[in-house]
């Protein structure tokens, strides 16, 4: 069974994963861009974090190492996120969604969640450190730092939802096969 | 859609649809007619590779080629 009409609601769908995979995709590749560069120029971030007045040391270099190597990663798992559900709504629109596939991708999804939630936790920490770094410095009244990195309940949930969506799907794909098949 | 593989279930029964057929002297396009299946959905079960089969396909069947539903399926142990 095909849809003869475009869902508008889909086509809207498609475009604005679209838009968010090119936007999330190009960060990803600003922030890989800016580990080599902080390797290349350590000495000059090292000199302006201490005009600024905080401690430095070359752990430093290997914290912001650190963090840009984890916000890379949950940005290249996001785009591997929006894509898996790009499409799966490529597979609605088309009128054909309960399909093996789309479990696979689901499921897929929900793992994409937990390694993001995993790749959180040393972001974290460093986080946390630096913060420690900074606080009795006079630049901490100049630089904010809004550290969130607590137990994500929401995101929890989001992955149980991925990973029972992924059985309803398994189940449907298993049940329309059968209904394929029957006379 | 493939024939039932050895072990799959329902791959014992047997459907013996051609032989009914060709007692009756019937095509199978003039017997999908008759039971308003479509052709390829007959072709299915002529060729083993249904999975299941309604009630009312069979009822159709059989009051169709004047048999029992025993006629038409049976089960052949391994």
């Amino acid at each position: 069974m095909s849809l003869n009409r475009p869902d508008p609601l889909l086509t809207a769908a498609q475009l604005l994963l679209f838009f968010f995979i090119g936007v999330l995709g190009l960060c990803a590749a600003l922030v890989a861009i800016s580990v080599p560069a902080t390797v290349i120029f350590q000495d000059r971030i090292l000199a302006e974090v201490a005009a600024k007045g905080v401690p430095t040391s070359p752990e430093l270099i290997g914290a912001l190492l650190m963090i840009l190597t984890c916000v890379f990663a949950i940005m290249a798992l996001g785009v591997c996120f929006m894509e898996l559900l790009r499409r799966i709504v490529r597979t609605v629109g088309t009128g054909d969604p309960f399909i093996p596939e789309n479990a696979e991708r689901l499921s897929r999804m929900g793992w994409i969640g937990v390694a993001a939630h995993l790749v959180m936790l040393p972001l974290g920490g460093v986080a946390m450190w630096l913060m420690q770094l900074v606080e009795d410095t006079p630049a901490a009244e100049d630089i904010k730092f809004d550290l969130d990195f607590g137990l994500d309940f929401s995101g929890i949930l989001l992955i149980l939802i991925l990973f029972i969506l992924a059985r309803v799907f398994r189940k449907g794909a298993e049940m329309r096969e059968d209904l394929e098949g029957t006379v | 859609m493939a024939p039932r593989t050895p072990g799959e279930e329902g791959a014992n029964i047997v459907v013996k649809l051609d032989d009914l057929l060709h007692a009756r002297r019937m095509t199978l396009t003039e017997l999908a007619e008759r039971v308003d299946l479509t052709l390829a959905n007959l072709s299915i079960l002529k060729t083993g590779k249904a999975k299941a089969i309604r009630f009312s396909t069979l009822e159709a069947i059989c009051r169709e080629l004047e048999c029992q539903p025993g006629d038409l399926l049976g089960y052949q142990p391994d």
